[in-house]
């Protein structure tokens, strides 16, 4: 996979995170509401510097879907559902470590590796999973 | 908007999100893609030590015997803090003042125990080596926040060789960093 494909891959992932935190956000309390609000500006503020790296390698960039198939039928469903999402985005940014040789690609990638497997830890503790970690975050 | 459909079905994968072979797609509601099949072993996201018959480089060789021996630290660390742990719960039982206290101590041997195996995990993942037994017993109070000192050094330094190394290496380095990094907080 090329590394424009990698890159569309992870904008296609973050409108994806966007979109279920803003269904997962809404069945959720606080303050667990505020930290899906957190993690949402997180991924859009990732999916902004994806695009602005394919919009630099004259790439088209994805466009969001006008909706996912998601259903969350309550908070535990909805802090379930995060705990995916992020463990998917934990995937997506480690292939993009493991497809570049580029040192400020494969630096992005595993930046936003770490940040996914770190609010998947939080999410899992939230469910209340101790320590909430995984030993290979990113590897499926 | 999300389809009866889709709620019928319960929670369902954002596609974008859950990895497969193919390039994955975001699909609308109600438009699920047939299952794809697992994920191949040698992807780049689950790199794994070299097969018997194939060799690192020899830079990935030192890389990863780099790893290897940080790894080792941190099990050496974890062992000791929890030779720490056993001697001051052992003295809280013969004490038996503050049952609340002794709790506290169970429960933090069983988060140590979690995360030392999940580093004996990152040992197996680099392909080997024996944990080392090496590492003195942390004086009460320290034993957090060194263990969180040596996981933040080692975060950094797989995070730092994983920029140079091989496309099969780097995604190993890189998910040690990840992990050793979300044990800080789980350690906070």
């Amino acid at each position: 996979m090329s590394e424009v494909d990698l890159l569309r891959t992870l904008v296609e992932a973050e409108h994806a995170a966007i979109y279920g935190y803003g269904v997962l956000g809404a069945r959720l309390p606080e303050p667990a509401r505020q930290a899906a609000r957190e993690a949402d500006d997180a991924h859009r503020a990732r999916r902004d510097q994806l695009e602005a790296l394919l919009r630099d390698r004259r790439a088209e960039v994805p466009a969001t879907q006008a909706v996912y198939d998601v259903a969350v039928s309550g908070p535990r469903a909805a802090l379930t559902l995060a705990v995916r999402l992020e463990e998917g985005m934990a995937l997506r940014w480690n292939d993009l470590v493991g497809g570049t040789d580029q040192r400020a690609l494969r630096a992005l990638g595993i930046a936003g590796l770490t940040e996914a497997a770190v609010q998947a830890a939080r999410w899992r503790r939230a469910l209340g999973s101790r320590p909430g970690t995984v030993a290979l975050p990113g590897t499926g | 908007m999300l389809t009866a459909g889709a709620l019928a079905a319960g929670l369902l994968p954002l596609a974008a999100c859950t990895r497969g072979p193919a390039a994955p797609q975001a699909r609308p509601a109600g438009t699920r893609p047939p299952q794809s099949p697992p994920p191949q072993s040698g992807s780049p996201g689950t790199a794994a030590p070299p097969a018997s018959g194939s060799a690192d480089s020899a830079a990935d060789a030192a890389v990863r015997a780099a790893a290897v021996a940080r790894e080792q630290e941190l099990l050496a660390a974890y062992d000791a803090a929890l030779r720490g742990s056993a001697r001051d719960t052992g003295a809280q039982d013969t004490g038996a003042q503050d049952p609340g206290a002794r709790d506290t101590g169970a429960a933090d041997a069983g988060l140590l125990r979690r995360l030392r195996a999940e580093h004996a995990e990152h040992l197996a993942a680099l392909g080997g080596g024996q944990p080392s037994r090496t590492g003195s017993p942390p004086s009460r109070g320290g034993t957090r926040s060194r263990l969180r000192a040596a996981e933040r050094a080692a975060a950094q330094a797989h995070a730092r060789d994983a920029l140079g190394a091989s496309r099969q290496l780097a995604p190993v380095l890189a998910a040690l960093a990840a992990a050793e990094t979300s044990h800080l907080e789980a350690l906070a």
